[in-house]
């Protein structure tokens, strides 16, 4: 059998005698996309359920309780509770903020005393809490310039614009590059997505590795360049057709940034492709049954995407993690396809390709000795036989 | 056969040698909780990379870049004198964050004309960027009203009056339950509980589906009393599984407990037990043991992320609502990292009728099916010996 009779046995095993790998390498990134963009529509943690409790009741304190109100981060579920009902309610998850003026507050104000108010917020999810603190200290910050500045207006007869410098000398102006709503579709789904088509590429070629050692006839040893290319550039190939597929459907469909260029990103998820084949072929050889590699790879996912620090960085991993880190293929893939896609450019995509394409080369170095020790091995059986 | 036996024999197939798939209950959730656990040793994103662009290079300026300097939130990596220099080393770092001083910055605040400091942040990755825009904020509300305060004594006010007039509005900030906004607390359990049912589905996916290519090892033992023994083994085991990675996260990586026990172990129980009944669900419809493992393949990661331990439900619109209605982690994880710092969960009882409702009924429709294939496999077999 020549090399392309054995591609296209392989392309007739993926697609049509055993569909499961087909659907493995297609379907699993393009069903994480359309979950997580499901999950992920919102874009934001907007709407955090707010109680309020105004011991006040003066007009400046209506005006900071407006201030919140006005705020998409808040949606306001009670209005004039007291300060028992507060930490209940936070309690009971009825609400995840509240905010606590108390009386006086005006007073303190307007007689230059400083006035305080309180803000309680559930940390058990960070995200919740980071949103409300965040958006909290904006509004607190923005009431408390305007308060200051009337403030200087009156004591020191400055006009509008002086006083309103006079009390906010400094400005922090903001610029969000590249993913300016910081939309968490833009920033987590892609990389799910990535995780699940290596997910895919694995449980498709570990079934191919472990069929030809079950094969009674035609038992293909992949101990030279030739058998090895013709066994795995038809999953590489089909791997890469489903990552362009993925990367249509998210721009598309689901109104992801596409910046960076096509041969950009077809060069990394190439090399990446490549390192993944490998990778899942070496081990799937090193596995003694389908069953066993099926659970490792498994087992895998979910280390190999938050280790690829995709979410955490890895800059604030351990030593130990940054080592693990550095040897998982996904993560010189996932950031990299993020920053071309919503940045347009990533600064570290020819070393991370390189860096692929080494992991390739040794896992298919590696998965040659071991065909050959165990073609060896099974010759010296026949023999004895 | 006793309840003892039956569960004996079993444990004897599980848990009998040093490669059974048993073991991956114990061995998988702990795994995850080191590599985890050590992933979030930081509990905070430190050391943000920064670049410095200050066009004035005054005291008042160099006072600021001071500010950002001895903050340990972020970590300068460059400064720059040009604007295309900042550009390019924006471009070229991964994760940068660069504020810049206007000119005449130290003029325009002496003057009464108010400056603009300008921050650019990648965010690209939100947790880079988050944790930038937040740091800068905090630094240069407190400087603008450290400088304000200044201002306000130049004009003849006292410096107490002055800081007043320069903040008349304090906001403080309590946060319940997890102070510091650890990392850990906030996301190593749920990991873990992702380990464990995992685990649950590697291990327990095969058992039923075994027993359709081994039917002589099965002897006279109904399809009932096999899942029965399979339950009775491992269900005891995942729970063991997930008190010791709790215990060990406690002792080796700080992480808070609040004492709930009991509640703790109703629901991680009635968790386990869904789980199991899921598995052996799929291992009593599918073909072989193989596609027992790969058919809730694509339950992983949503049943994660779906669960609202990340993404707080009240964010998801009502297809993702119903999505996640279907995960079992949705009534355990958010409500497991409660009791364990809070040390109360306002959903558990209707968490715990869910979780075990589901299980009963999971695990009765499997018997239905397995005890069927059962029988159907046992006529085949009889009609071959008498042909």
């Amino acid at each position: 059998m020549n090399m392309w009779q054995r591609m296209r046995r392989e392309f007739f095993r993926i697609f049509i005698a055993d569909r499961r790998r087909g659907i493995f390498i297609i379907g699993a990134s393009l069903a994480y996309l359309i979950l997580f963009s499901l999950l992920y529509g919102n874009h934001v943690i907007n709407r955090v359920p707010l109680l309020i409790c105004d011991e006040d009741q003066s007009a400046l304190s209506h005006k900071l309780v407006q201030a919140f109100y006005d705020s998409e981060k808040f949606r306001i579920r009670h209005w004039d509770a007291s300060p028992e009902d507060m930490e209940a309610a936070l309690r009971e998850r009825e609400v995840y903020a509240a905010l606590y003026i108390p009386q006086g507050f005006s007073r303190e104000v307007k007689t230059g005393r400083s006035g305080s108010a309180a803000l309680l917020t559930d940390g058990a999810n960070i995200l919740v809490a980071t949103t409300v603190t965040t958006a909290a200290q904006e509004i607190v910050g923005g009431f408390s310039l305007q308060s200051a500045a009337a403030g200087a207006e009156a004591r020191l007869g400055l006009l509008p614009s002086q006083a309103r410098h006079t009390a906010g000398p400094v400005e922090l102006s903001v610029r969000v590059l590249n993913n300016p709503t910081q939309s968490y579709l833009y920033f987590f789904v892609l990389g799910l997505s990535l995780a699940a088509m290596q997910q895919g590429v694995f449980l498709a070629v570990g079934a191919g590795i472990q069929e030809e050692r079950s094969a009674k006839a035609e038992r293909l040893y992949l101990r030279s360049p030739g058998t090895l290319f013709a066994k795995l550039f038809p999953y590489w190939l089909s791997a890469l057709a489903a990552f362009a597929l993925t990367i249509f459907v998210a721009v598309e469909i689901f109104l992801l940034p596409a910046k960076g260029q096509l041969g950009s990103l077809l060069l990394l998820a190439g090399s990446f492709l490549l390192a993944a084949v490998a990778f899942s072929a070496l081990l799937a050889a090193l596995c003694p049954d389908e069953l066993t590699f099926v659970r490792l790879s498994i087992a895998y996912t979910v280390p190999a995407f938050v280790l690829s620090g995709y979410t955490w960085p890895q800059a604030s991993m351990g030593s130990g993690n940054q080592l693990l880190s550095a040897l998982l293929p996904l993560s010189y893939l996932s950031d990299d396809v993020r920053q071309l896609l919503i940045g347009g450019y990533a600064p570290a995509l020819y070393r991370d390709s390189l860096i692929l394409a080494v992991i390739a080369l040794i896992c298919c170095l590696g998965l040659c000795a071991v065909e050959k020790r165990r073609a060896a091995g099974e010759e010296k059986k026949q023999v004895l036989v | 056969m006793k309840l003892r036996e039956m569960a004996l024999i079993e444990a004897g197939q599980l848990f009998g040698g040093l490669w059974r798939s048993g073991w991956l209950l114990f061995l998988l959730p702990l795994l995850y909780l080191l590599f985890f656990g050590n992933a979030y040793s930081s509990n905070i994103v430190k050391d943000i990379p920064l670049i410095i662009y200050d066009q004035d290079q005054t005291a008042v300026s160099r006072s600021l870049v001071q500010a950002f300097a001895d903050s340990e939130r972020c970590r300068i990596v460059a400064q720059v004198v040009t604007q295309a220099d900042m550009d390019q080393a924006m471009a070229e770092n991964k994760d940068p964050a660069g504020p810049g001083n206007p000119p005449q910055f130290e003029q325009s605040i002496k003057q009464g004309r108010g400056a603009t400091v300008l921050l650019q942040a990648n965010s690209a990755n939100n947790m880079f960027a988050n944790a930038g825009i937040g740091a800068a904020t905090e630094i240069v509300q407190s400087f603008s009203a450290g400088t304000a305060k200044k201002l306000w004594q130049g004009k003849n006010q006292v410096p107490a009056a002055a800081l007043t007039m320069a903040a008349p509005v304090k906001l403080g900030i309590r946060v319940l339950n997890n102070p510091t906004t650890s990392y850990t607390n906030f996301m190593l359990l749920g990991l873990v509980l992702n380990g464990l049912q995992i685990a649950i589905l590697l291990t327990a996916g095969p058992l039923l589906t075994r027993e359709y290519t081994k039917p002589e090892t099965r002897g006279d033992t109904s399809a009932s009393e096999l899942v029965l023994r399979k339950m009775l083994v491992c269900w005891p085991a995942a729970v063991l599984s997930f008190f010791l990675c709790l215990g060990a996260g406690i002792v080796f990586f700080d992480m808070t407990f609040s004492g709930a026990l009991w509640p703790l172990l109703l629901l991680v129980g009635a968790f386990s037990f869904l789980l199991f009944a899921i598995s052996f669900f799929f291992s009593a419809i599918v073909s072989d043991e193989v596609a027992a493992l790969q058919v809730p393949l694509l339950y992983i990661m949503p049943g994660l992320l779906f669960s609202g331990l990340s993404w707080p439900s009240f964010a998801m619109d009502s297809v993702a609502k119903t999505i996640a209605a279907f995960m079992p982690l949705t009534y355990t994880a958010d409500a497991v990292r409660d009791l364990v710092l809070l040390g109360y969960s306002p959903q558990l009882p209707e968490n715990l009728l869910v979780l075990c409702s589901w299980g009963i009924g999971l695990t009765i429709i499997s018997i239905k099916i397995f005890s069927r294939r059962l029988l159907k496999l046992e006529n085949t077999v009889k009609d071959e010996v008498i042909l």
